[in-house]
C-alpha cells in the first residue's frame, strides 16, 4: 500500500491494492490516525477491478470513521467495476469520487488520452502540471504519426504557455491531418505569433470547417487595423462557407471596420444561414444603431432571421426600444414571442410592463407563459399574488418559476411555497424549492431538509440535498 | 460571435437535461461531466439562438419539432469512441469456436447483431474476419449492425475511414479490404455489402423487433453509460430476442453479475459470453 501525504500535510492519499482485501481498510484507518492533523483522505482505487460485497461494509466503515474525524473522504480513479458496486448497493450518491491524475506514469496518462471522455481532462492535468517527465512523452507523441496524440502535444504546449516548442507548433501546420492543423493554429494564436498570420489566412479556405473556424479565430487574436480590411474581401467570395468564415472573423475582430463591413453586408447578402449569422454577428458590437437593425431584421419573412434578431435583441441594452419589443411578445411565432418577452424582462424594470405580460398571459403558448413568469421575476415588480395562483398549474415548468419569480419579490412567501413545495409531485418543482430554501436560509432549513431526504425519491433531488447538508 | 465560448450550465439545468438523456437513452450523466454537456451542447443552443440551457430544457419539453431535437441532442450526447478488431478475442470466439460448433448440429445459418455499432467498425470486423476465415462460402450470415445516434449510422453506411480508426489493425488487412485515396480508407464493397444498418434506440424494446430472432449479440462498451435499471431492461430484450444457446458479447469492463442471471457465463479465457 502507497501512502502520500501532501506537502501541505492535508491531504493523505493512500492507494489500495489490486487484490484489496479486509486488512487494506484496517492499515488505511491505522494511516489515517498517523496524521491527525489531515483534512482530506483520498483512496485511490486505481489498480482495483472489482470490489468483493463484504468490502462495501469496510469502505463504509471507513466513511464513517472519517466522518467521525472529521476528515473529508474522497475515492479517486474509481474503475468501472467497482462503480458498479456501489451503484448496485445504491451507495454512489454517498461517496466523492473523483479523478486523480497524478496517481497515473507518463505513459498511463498517454493512454488515457486517446479515451476521447478523458482527453481533454488529461491535458489539462499535464499542462499544469508539466515537467520533465511530460517533456519526454510529448516528444513520443510527435513521433508517433497517431493524430489524437499529436493534438493533445500541441494542446498542452499552448496550455502551459510553453513558448520553447514554438517551432514545433509551427511545422503542424503542414500536418496532413485536419485536428492537428487546427489545434496548431489555435495554439499560435494564444502564443500571439504574428509571423504566421499570413500562412494562417490560407486556412480560412480549408475544406475542414474545424479548421477554417480556427483560422477565423486565431486571425481576429492576432488582428490589427488591417486585418478587417483583408477579411472584407472574403465577403464578396462566391463561396458561402468562406463567407461565413469571413462574417465569424470580423464579428471576432470587433472593430469600427468590421462592423461597417458586416451592416453593409447585411444590405446584399441573401443566403438565409448567413442573414441569421449577421444578425448575431452584429449584435456582437456595441453601437447605437444596432437595436434598429434587429428590429428591421424582424420584419424579414424568414422565420429563422427573426427568431435570430429576436433572440439577439436580448443582448442589447436597448432600453428606449422596450415598446417596438413589446409589439412582438403576441408574435405569430411563438419562439420570436419568447425571445421579446425575455428582452422585456431584461430591459424594463416598470410596472406598465408587468401589467403588459400579465395582461397577455392567458391568450400565449406554454413556452411564452413559461418566459412571462420569468421576466416577471426579472422585472421585479411584486406582482406575487398572480404567481401565487400559478403553483397550482398542472404543468411543472410553470410551477417551478413562478416559485423561483416568487423569491425574487417576496422572501416570507417564498420560504413558505418553497416549503410546501418539497410536496409536489414534480423532482423539477422540489428541485427548485430546495435550490430557494438554500438561497434564502430560513431558520432550521437544514433540519426540513435532512427530513425531506429520507422520503425522497429522486436522485438528482437526493444529490441536491446531499450537497448542503453533507452526506449519509 | 463569440460562438466558440462554451455555455456554462447551472446544476438544476444539469439535472433536468441529465433526466431527459436518461429517460431517452438510459445513458446516465454524472454531475462531474457537466463539462462534457457544456461542451457538446453550447454549439447547438447557438444554432437555436439560446443563451442558457433552461432555453434549451423548454425547446425540448414544448417544441412541436421536439421529437427531432432528441434524436439530435443523442447524436451529440452520444460517445462513439471505436475502432476495426477491439476486442478482438470475442469476435474470434464467435467465429472458430461457437459458428462451427453449431454448425457441426447441422446450423446453416447465423444472424448476428451489433446493437451500439457506432461507426461501423465493430460490425465490419466481423464481416472482415468472417471472411478471413472462409464462412460466407459455407454458411448463410447476416450482420445487422444499430445505434442511436443517425450521425454514426451515416458514416458506418458511407464506410469511410481515418487512420484513427485502425489502431492496432495488421497492415496486410487494411491493405486486403480498404483502398486508400489521400486520407481517406474506403471499405471494399463486397465487405460493405455484408452488414445492415439501423437507427434504432435500446432503450425502446422496438429496437429487437426490428432485428428479429438472433443468434449472436455484440453489445459492447455502451452498457457502461447505463445505470442498472436501464441494464437490466435491455439485457432483457436481449434475452427475449436470442435464440436458445444464443451469445451475447459485453465490453471487457461489463458484467451482468447482479443485473441479469439467467444468462450462463463463459470464461473462454481471453474474453466473456453470456449464454441463454
Ligand atoms: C463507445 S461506442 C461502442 C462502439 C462499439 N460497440 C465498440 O465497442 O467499439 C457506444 C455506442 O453506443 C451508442 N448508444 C448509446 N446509447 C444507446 C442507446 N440507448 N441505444 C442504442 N445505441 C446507444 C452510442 O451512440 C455509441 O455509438
Amino acid at each position: 500500500m502507497d501512502v502520500l501525504l501532501d506537502k501541505e500535510k492535508k491531504v493523505l492519499s493512500i492507494k489500495m491494492p489490486q487484490d484489496i482485501d479486509v486488512k487494506d481498510f484496517k492499515s488505511a484507518k491505522e494511516q489515517i490516525d498517523k496524521y491527525p492533523d489531515i483534512s482530506e483522505v483520498k483512496l485511490d482505487f486505481k489498480d482495483v477491478p472489482y470490489l468483493q460485497s463484504k468490502l462495501i461494509a469496510e469502505l463504509i466503515g471507513i466513511k464513517k470513521y472519517s466522518i467521525s474525524k472529521d476528515i473529508k473522504l474522497t475515492l479517486t480513479n474509481v474503475q468501472e467495476g467497482v462503480q458498479q458496486i456501489l451503484e448496485i448497493s445504491d451507495l454512489l450518491d454517498h461517496f466523492t469520487i473523483k479523478r486523480d491524475f497524478g496517481s497515473y506514469s507518463p505513459h498511463e496518462l498517454s493512454y488515457l488520452l486517446l479515451d476521447p471522455e478523458m482527453n481533454e481532462a488529461v491535458i489539462e492535468y499535464i499542462a499544469s502540471n508539466f515537467n520533465e517527465n511530460y517533456a519526454e512523452l510529448l516528444e513520443q507523441f510527435f513521433v508517433s504519426d497517431d493524430p489524437v496524440l499529436i493534438e493533445s502535444a500541441i494542446l498542452i504546449i499552448g496550455k502551459s504557455h510553453n513558448y520553447g516548442y514554438v517551432d514545433r507548433v509551427k511545422d503542424c501546420l503542414d500536418s496532413p491531418y485536419p485536428n492537428v492543423v487546427r489545434s496548431a493554429i489555435l495554439v499560435l494564436g494564444w502564443f500571439g505569433e504574428d509571423s504566421c498570420k499570413n500562412k494562417i489566412y490560407e486556412f480560412l479556405k480549408d475544406e475542414h470547417i474545424d479548421v477554417a473556424e480556427a483560422a477565423a479565430a486565431t486571425i481576429a487574436l492576432l488582428s490589427d487595423e488591417n486585418d478587417s480590411i483583408a477579411i472584407k474581401e472574403y465577403l464578396s467570395s462566391s463561396d458561402e462557407r468562406l463567407r461565413k468564415i469571413a462574417i465569424q472573423a470580423l464579428s471576432l475582430i470587433n472593430d469600427d471596420f468590421a462592423y461597417k463591413f458586416l451592416v453593409e453586408h447585411l444590405k446584399v447578402e441573401n443566403n438565409e444561414t448567413l442573414r441569421v449569422q449577421l444578425a448575431k454577428a452584429i449584435s456582437y458590437f456595441n453601437k447605437p444603431e444596432v437595436s434598429d437593425i434587429l428590429l428591421d431584421m424582424l420584419k424579414e419573412d424568414s422565420l429563422k432571421i427573426r427568431e435570430a434578431a429576436a433572440s439577439s435583441l436580448i443582448r442589447i441594452k436597448a432600453t428606449d426600444r422596450v415598446d417596438q419589443i413589446m409589439a412582438l411578445v403576441e408574435d405569430k411565432d411563438v419562439w420570436v414571442a419568447y425571445f421579446a418577452v425575455k428582452a422585456i424582462g431584461a430591459l424594463c424594470k416598470e410596472k406598465r410592463c408587468s401589467d403588459q405580460l400579465e395582461k397577455i398571459y392567458s391568450k400565449v403558448d406554454t413556452q411564452v407563459r413559461i418566459a412571462i413568469i420569468e421576466s416577471l421575476g426579472n422585472i421585479g415588480q411584486d406582482v406575487s399574488e398572480f404567481l401565487f395562483q400559478l403553483l397550482e398549474d398542472p404543468n411543472e415548468d410553470i410551477r417551478k418559476e413562478a416559485l423561483n419569480s416568487i423569491s425574487r419579490m417576496n422572501k416570507d412567501l417564498a420560504i413558505e411555497s418553497a416549503n410546501n413545495a418539497l410536496k409536489d409531485s414534480s423532482w423539477v418543482v422540489r428541485f427548485k424549492a430546495i435550490e430557494i430554501l438554500e438561497e434564502l436560509k430560513p431558520d432550521g432549513f437544514k433540519d426540513t431538509l435532512k427530513n425531506h431526504v429520507k422520503t425522497e425519491t429522486n436522485r438528482y433531488v437526493k444529490e441536491k440535498i446531499f450537497s448542503i447538508v453533507g452526506e449519509l | 460571435m463569440i460562438t466558440s465560448a462554451t455555455i456554462k450550465m447551472k446544476d438544476e439545468e444539469f439535472a433536468e437535461l441529465a433526466d431527459i438523456i436518461y429517460k431517452n437513452a438510459g445513458i446516465t450523466f454524472t454531475i462531474n461531466k457537466k463539462y462534457l454537456l457544456e461542451n457538446r451542447l453550447s454549439k447547438r443552443l447557438n444554432e437555436l439562438n439560446f443563451a442558457s440551457y433552461k432555453d434549451y430544457i423548454y425547446f425540448l419539453k414544448y417544441d412541436i419539432k421536439r421529437r427531432d431535437e432528441l434524436k439530435i441532442l443523442m447524436n451529440l450526447v452520444t460517445i462513439n469512441e471505436t475502432y476495426f478488431l477491439r476486442e478482438r478475442a470475442q469476435m474470434d470466439h464467435m467465429i472458430k469456436k461457437v459458428i462451427p460448433e453449431m454448425a457441426s448440429k447441422g446450423k446453416r445459418s447465423f444472424k448476428i447483431w451489433s446493437a451500439a455499432c457506432s461507426s461501423g467498425e465493430e460490425p465490419y470486423s466481423i464481416a472482415i474476419l468472417l471472411n478471413e476465415e472462409g464462412m460466407y462460402g459455407k454458411y448463410n450470415i447476416e450482420i445487422y449492425a444499430t445505434d442511436i445516434n443517425t450521425e454514426v449510422i451515416g458514416i458506418a453506411e458511407r464506410g469511410v475511414y481515418r487512420s484513427v480508426s485502425f489502431r492496432g489493425v495488421p497492415p496486410s488487412i487494411i491493405d486486403k479490404y480498404f483502398t486508400k485515396t489521400g486520407l481517406d480508407f474506403t471499405l471494399k464493397p463486397e465487405i460493405k455489402s455484408k452488414v445492415k444498418f439501423f437507427h434504432a434506440n435500446l432503450m425502446e424494446s422496438l429496437a429487437a423487433s426490428k432485428i428479429g430472432v438472433t443468434d449472436f449479440i455484440f453489445c459492447r462498451n455502451v452498457l457502461i453509460y447505463f445505470d442498472v435499471e436501464a441494464k437490466k431492461k435491455v439485457v432483457d430484450m436481449f434475452y427475449k430476442t436470442l435464440n436458445l444457446g444464443g451469445h451475447l458479447y459485453l465490453g471487457h469492463s461489463e458484467t451482468l453479475s447482479k443485473i441479469d442471471d439467467r444468462y450462463k457465463m463463459v470464461n473462454f479465457g481471453t474474453g466473456i459470453a453470456y449464454v441463454k
